[in-house]
């Protein structure tokens, strides 16, 4: 497929901006904690983690993974879903942190209720993507490049890169992040509507 | 829960079939393609009639709803007569709508967004004058306007299977187009469904599913015309144009695109008759209606700028052969040249707050936490394997619709005009406004919409003229 030499200038382009991003996010918000520390590098604050929930508000003490992971250790027990959301910063010692939740600082982990939603949220640079924090994304990107390399030698293995595409998404898929960063707000379903209009025949 | 209100949803779905029917069966030949341009007439036909009538809620018919079944059932028996398939498969989308309808009433199967609950009691209280503040695509209205007010029955899934229908004849014509195996037809179809981002547009009323599979619909049915130039293929183009300009409001600036494949193709002719002016009259002004009282890019003056540009290309590409092979030979360079001056514009106009909506746009687009970044990735290595393939007229449309994304992207920072930057961060009070940007707002959907577009496109021009055997075979060269 590969007709001449100049026809590679593409393929050098790309795989630069795509090892460029992928640089720019790991000197900004480092390779996930999991990969180099173990839980206990990762309690940065002396308090009992079994009774207290971490201090995620305004401090940007645990990085972009860590709270979900204390709270998946220490509180285990309870049924509870975490969505990380993100917003905005100009503090670079906050990159990756968590900066908020909608949880109390230092609440009783007793105080968790049945099913509680727990916003943890995250802040990120701008016009810095988080790839360096998800793995599972930079395997998502080293197989689908694989696929379309071997794609310039036979076509068929476009269709690997739409396989590996399909994968992706469905290891992925989580009720909680469906919405994450969402603009609007989401109606659950067709009652809510039938809601709206009862109230507006009766007011 | 009470139960699903059977009787009153089908006399919506009456009301909005009922007229796509007759269309269909008058225009159409071919059955196949009639039955499912159902919807899409449908659609278009209210499009056209609440532009120019005051009819936007179906309430002050319900008292007419045995005069109607009536009409319907003798609609039905006269089409019957004449053309049998079309009646059955009107008949398979009636039960097709009743099962979303059912499954959406139990389940919530499409999420109406705050924005179309607005519209909606706009629609209910009769204020029209919100919608047009709203700058609310026709369409957007129309999905939106099948309910009683005096019952609670809503027909929500209008923009879905509209959309649905649309993408099915794209790949219908795409298929005999290209000659596809049919298996890699389906996937190429199937594929970008499978992403979290897409699936949570394609179930909401905005139109912005809708609008893709409309484009891939003009697209397909350009080509189409091309290889196969009878009435119906005319139809498909003219029917799909005018839903595109009033599915979404920004979907003017794809003029270009159009311009393209008119001269690429070398359609223009088809373009320049009579019966494409009337039809364009009816298209700007009901899209006009649409835009009524807004300012902006999505204002009528924009509208008017682009159709006045878009005959003027046209006209002046008929008359001298050296425009005519100046757009078919350099068409793309001259469109990266005009973003690239519209970006220096966006710079000088708004300097540090241009390059902010770049960034937060950048990190949207390219956010594996939304499902963006897997898109993000998979297309331009699609756009790669394009680069390094030989030179065709479908590569020129397909690097047109990547000049539209990257358009869309750098025209975010004059979404000021829009929305107006200071007033509306401040009054957007919500969980997301952190990360709220009004630059953000119609930019990274469009792109999304391109991107339903673009995928089932490629595929089909990657994998022409391929048979099951062709497949099999060790080696083959792209």
């Amino acid at each position: 497929m590969i007709r001449n030499n100049s026809k590679l200038l593409p393929l050098f382009i790309y795989t630069l901006i795509i090892a460029g991003i992928v640089l720019l996010s790991i000197s900004t918000y480092g390779i996930p904690s999991s990969f180099v520390k173990g839980l206990d590098s990762v309690q940065v604050e002396d308090i009992d983690y079994g009774l207290n929930i971490p201090s995620f508000n305004n401090v940007c003490l645990y990085s972009y993974h860590d709270g979900e992971r204390l709270l998946n250790e220490f509180a285990k027990e309870n049924n509870y879903k975490i969505t990380l959301r993100k917003s905005y910063t100009d503090n670079p010692k906050c990159f990756g942190k968590i900066i908020g939740s909608n949880l109390p600082q230092l609440a009783l982990r007793s105080g968790l209720e049945n099913n509680e939603w727990i916003d943890l949220q995250v802040t990120i640079r701008q016009g810095v993507p988080t790839w360096s924090q998800e793995p599972i994304f930079i395997l998502f990107i080293f197989m689908i490049n694989a696929s379309f390399l071997l794609a310039l030698k036979s076509k068929k293995f476009i269709l690997l890169c739409f396989i590996i595409f399909i994968a992706y998404s469905m290891a992925t898929f989580d009720e909680y992040n469906r919405y994450l960063n969402g603009i609007d707000q989401v109606i659950p379903n067709h009652k809510y509507i039938q809601n709206i209009i009862t109230q507006l025949n009766n007011p | 829960m009470n139960d699903f209100p059977l009787t009153s949803i089908n006399l919506l779905i009456a009301f909005w079939l009922v007229p796509g029917l007759i269309i269909s069966a008058t225009l159409i030949k071919k059955d196949s393609y009639g039955v499912i341009l159902i919807p899409l007439f449908g659609t278009g036909f209210w499009s056209l009639c609440f532009s120019f009538t005051n009819l936007q809620n179906f309430s002050a018919l319900k008292d007419f709803d045995l005069i109607v079944y009536f009409l319907n059932a003798l609609t039905l028996i006269i089409i019957f007569l004449r053309k049998r398939n079309m009646v059955a498969g009107y008949l398979g989308i009636i039960l097709l709508v009743n099962l979303v309808e059912v499954f959406n009433y139990h389940y919530g199967l499409i999420n109406p967004s705050m924005s179309s609950v607005n519209i909606l009691k706009t629609l209910y209280n009769m204020e029209y004058s919100v919608l047009y503040e709203f700058g609310a695509p026709q369409i957007y209205i129309v999905a939106l306007s099948f309910f009683f007010s005096g019952t609670s029955s809503i027909l929500l899934s209008v923009s879905f299977l509209t959309g649905v229908a649309a993408f099915i004849l794209a790949g219908m014509l795409l298929y005999e187009v290209f000659e596809v195996d049919k298996r890699i037809v389906l996937l190429a179809f199937i594929f970008p469904i499978f992403n979290f981002e897409v699936t949570s547009w394609i179930l909401r009323v905005r139109p912005h599913f809708l609008a893709s599979g409309l484009t891939l619909l003009f697209i397909s049915s350009c080509y189409f015309y091309k290889i196969n130039k009878n009435f119906d293929s005319k139809i498909i183009i003219f029917t799909s144009l005018f839903l595109i300009m009033n599915a979404r409001t920004e979907s003017v600036i794809l003029f270009s695109l159009f311009v393209l494949i008119i001269f690429t193709l070398e359609i223009k002719n088809l373009f320049l008759t009579k019966f494409s002016v009337i039809f364009f009259l009816i298209t700007y002004f009901s899209t006009l209606e649409g835009f009524l009282k807004y300012d902006g890019v999505r204002g009528p003056y924009f509208t008017l700028l682009i159709y006045v540009l878009f005959y003027f290309v046209l006209l002046a590409g008929d008359k001298s052969k050296k425009i005519n092979l100046l757009i078919i030979k350099r068409f793309n360079l001259i469109l990266s040249l005009l973003i690239g001056l519209v970006f220096l514009i966006c710079i000088y106009l708004y300097g540090d707050q241009a390059l902010q909506s770049y960034r937060v746009l950048f990190v949207k687009l390219s956010d594996p936490g939304t499902s963006f970044g897997s898109l993000f990735v998979l297309y331009f290595g699609l756009l790669l394997t394009l680069c390094i393939d030989g030179e065709s007229e479908v590569k020129k449309i397909i690097i047109s619709l990547y000049l539209m994304i990257l358009f869309i992207f750098l025209t975010g920072p004059l979404q000021h005009s829009v929305f107006g930057w200071e007033t509306f961060y401040t009054d957007y009070v919500g969980r997301d406004s952190a990360i709220y940007n009004p630059f953000d707002e119609s930019q990274s959907r469009s792109i999304m919409q391109f991107y339903l577009t673009i995928g089932p496109l490629i595929v089909c021009y990657i994998f022409k003229n391929t048979t099951k055997t062709d497949l099999t075979k060790k080696g083959e060269q792209l």
